[in-house]
């Protein structure tokens, strides 16, 4: 079943303007007939009572209306007398105005004594056959002055004439010939003595002819005041009572009567018949409506066609409207879809000014919008990814640092491990000696010899235990990253490496110290302590690493630096270690230098303290053939 | 009369050992180097070896011990590990190499025989 809710607004639209165009085509079809209908009922009343007044006036402008009807009572009074076969009294046209069989009245009388006397204008009388039976017929001409208007004819029974003997016939046909003269004669008489009989038989004629002529009048009735029929088209009712509504409306004192059979399409008006103020009779006519019928069943026709056209046209026009409605608003919920499915180039067609145009604009405006929005965030977006990109190859970057700083903290790490380990051990073999020998020395009875051998060996460890210490001094300095205190002065640096040379000259080595030093050195601004500690540790470090040989010392100037360098011919430094030489806790990782005392912070002790001296340690060494190692203080300046 | 093998590349060292046990009936053996320590170790299997761990040369006193550990001939000799104080890791490691006991330098002589006493107890 289908619902106004699962209705297209599209259908919706037109079923509703359908619905609208219907009712009123139908309300103006309606209208326009009703209208219609009663300005043709109008017209027809305006005609019939034209037509009505006309008759009025001819009837009323004869008198004695009533005589009319008195002519066939009067003929039927006769008809009752004994012999008489019938009457009838027929006019100047041989109409049959009046006759003893009231359904002959109207009809053309066909006799040829009739013809005869008409034309002769003077009595005629002979045998006839009337309606199948043989009678003895007298005419008389009825006439006024010597103008004939008509003429009365009488017939006789003939049954007692053949019942008679032929010897009586003669005398019978002579008494019928007598009687019926004397009846004609009188009755003539009496009729031509009747006022404006003429007239009376005119009324009929009249009516007749109307009747007969007219092709609106299809029934005409003329009724006097007693309700009685005067003249009726249907000329059977004349001298009955007419007792209709129209008759009874109009002798109770209607100006006008009308009413409309529908069935035999006849429009009756009744009228009064007035003579001067005096009520006489009833006019009634019943005109033929036909016309009318066809008439409105054209406009019905025809505004039905109309109505069906404008109906028809109206869903036209509804489709049309609909569509122009419904198009645009398909089009842009296409579009809408479309944008919705992510084609942003979409654009609603602007068709119109109205609301849905107003809508298809704003859509567009949307449209735009989400274009420019979407550019925006896409720009954002690659923005971000860029960014993000960007940043990732920094963290990358500083990832790959933080691994090698890592790394080199893990190798620093590992560097103090290795060298606590070495400090320990270094502690622990001069301690082992001193607390071993002191407690032996302590607690046994020994010789003076062995006594004093195991105290040398305690000076000994005692002054390997306090180098230590300087150096584990050191370290506690730098570790605590404490600034050196510098007292610097004027220095030679060449007395310096004077000074320290003599005190190994002292030692006992299998090396030999060779000096090289320019003559006139500049000065530098040094302490000499800690520059003189320095010179000691490159020089220690050539007697440690090197089995033995010539040791080669020199002072020169270059680059406006004065330099001392130490040279030996020992075991040298792997190109792999010597990058990592000057780190702290560094030691070659050499097998051979693990045997050899050391804290491996010398270099490291001698490069800090040379550059806070601004200036430069450098080394060079092959692994087996020696190493140079040496550094450079600026010339001072005043 | 026991042998004792101290392996230490520190004469004065090796010494004082000598010294301190010199009150006993201890044959003291010498070795200056892992080295020297392993093979005098199989030749003169001695009864008790006091084992320094630090030592230059191509092995050191873990090496040592697990190599004599390692050899069916050697493996019952006593191994005494000489350890730094403190130093955690050199006793297990030591130890699991199977190093019989450790003894933590510097050491008082006294202890020392001590300990060696009761090892031989």
């Amino acid at each position: 079943m289908l619902s106004l809710k699962d209705m297209g607004i599209r259908t919706k639209i037109i079923a509703a303007m359908v619905i609208l165009l219907a009712f009123i085509g139908l309300l103006s079809f309606w209208a326009s007939y009703m209208h219609e209908k009663k300005s043709l009922l109008a017209n027809m009343q305006d005609n019939a009572v034209i037509l009505n007044r006309a008759l009025i006036i001819s009837i009323t402008n004869q008198k004695s209306i009533a005589e009319k009807v008195n002519l066939q009572t009067l003929v039927e009074d006769l008809s009752l007398t004994d012999g008489i076969f019938g009457v009838w009294v027929i006019d100047n046209n041989c109409r049959i105005t009046s006759a003893t069989f009231r359904n002959q009245v109207g009809e053309i009388a066909s006799s040829h004594l009739i013809s005869e006397v008409l034309q002769k204008g003077y009595y005629v009388s002979g045998f006839d056959t009337k309606m199948g039976e043989e009678v003895y017929s007298a005419v008389y001409p009825l006439k006024k002055g010597e103008k004939v208007l008509g003429l009365l004819e009488v017939a006789f029974e003939l049954r007692e004439y053949r019942h008679a003997h032929s010897k009586d016939r003669i005398q019978l046909g002579a008494q019928l010939e007598t009687d019926s003269r004397i009846m004609a004669e009188s009755l003539s008489y009496s009729i031509q003595n009747m006022q404006d009989v003429n007239e009376l038989i005119h009324i009929q004629r009249l009516v007749d002819r109307l009747t007969a002529e007219s092709d609106i009048i299809s029934r005409i009735m003329i009724v006097d005041d007693n309700s009685r029929i005067i003249a009726c088209s249907d000329s059977n009712r004349v001298g009955l009572i007419a007792d209709d509504k129209g008759v009874r409306a109009i002798i109770h004192g209607a100006n006008i009567y009308t009413r409309l059979f529908r069935r035999q399409k006849i429009y009756m008006v009744d009228m009064p018949l007035r003579i001067g103020d005096e009520f006489k009779g009833v006019v009634s006519i019943g005109y033929d409506a036909t016309d009318y019928y066809i008439h409105l069943s054209q406009i019905f026709d025809f505004g039905l066609l109309i109505a069906g056209m404008g109906i028809l046209m109206g869903i036209l026009l509804s489709f049309q409207v609909a569509n122009s409605i419904i198009m645009p608003l398909r089009r842009l919920t296409g579009v809408t879809k479309k944008l919705a499915g992510g084609d942003l180039s979409q654009r609603a067609v602007v068709s119109s000014n109205d609301e849905i145009g107003t809508l298809a604009m704003a859509f567009n405006r949307m449209a735009e919008d989400l274009t420019r929005s979407k550019e925006k965030i896409d720009q954002y977006s690659k923005n971000l990814e860029e960014k993000v990109r960007q940043r990732t190859g920094e963290l990358e970057i500083s990832n790959q640092e933080l691994r090698i700083i890592q790394n080199e903290l893990l190798e620093a790490n590992m560097a103090k491990a290795e060298f606590l380990n070495r400090a320990s051990h270094q502690l622990r073999t001069p301690l082992t000696s001193l607390l071993g020998y002191s407690e032996i020395l302590l607690t046994r009875v020994l010789a003076e010899s062995q006594k004093k051998e195991f105290l040398g060996f305690i000076n000994e460890e005692s002054i390997h235990l306090s180098k230590i210490v300087d150096d584990l001094l050191d370290i506690s300095r730098i570790e605590s990253q404490k600034v050196f205190e510098f007292v610097k002065k004027p220095v030679h640096l060449d007395d310096l490496l004077v000074e320290s040379i003599k005190f190994y000259s002292k030692a006992e080595t299998d090396h030999r110290i060779i000096t090289d030093i320019e003559q006139n050195l500049p000065v530098v601004s040094a302490d000499d302590y800690k520059i003189g500690q320095v010179i000691k540790k490159l020089i220690d470090n050539a007697i440690k690493y090197s089995p033995g040989g010539d040791i080669v010392c020199k002072a020169f100037v270059k680059n406006n630096t004065v330099c001392i360098s130490v040279q030996d011919q020992g075991i040298g430094i792997s190109q792999q270690d010597l990058p990592h030489i000057f780190d702290k806790f560094f030691r070659g990782k050499q097998k051979e230098t693990t045997h050899i005392n050391g804290t491996g912070l010398g270099l490291s002790i001698a490069k800090d303290i040379v550059e806070a001296h601004d200036g430069k340690i450098d080394i060079e060494s092959e692994l087996g053939k020696g190493t140079i190692i040496g550094f450079g203080l600026p010339i001072f300046k005043n | 009369m026991k042998k004792i093998l101290i392996v230490d590349d520190e004469e004065k060292v090796r010494k004082l050992v000598e010294v301190t046990l010199s009150i006993g009936t201890f044959e003291i053996l010498h070795a200056s180097s892992g080295e020297e320590g392993l093979k005098i170790a199989r030749e003169a299997m001695p009864d008790i070896i006091l084992l320094d761990i630090m030592m230059p040369g191509k092995l050191d006193g873990f090496d040592v011990c697990g190599l004599l550990k390692k050899d069916p001939d050697t493996r019952d000799t006593y191994i005494v590990m000489l350890t730094a104080k403190g130093q955690q890791a050199d006793k297990k490691k030591g130890l699991a190499l199977g190093a019989d006991d450790y003894f933590v330098k510097p050491f008082s002589p006294m202890e020392l025989i001590d300990k060696i006493d009761k090892v031989l107890a």
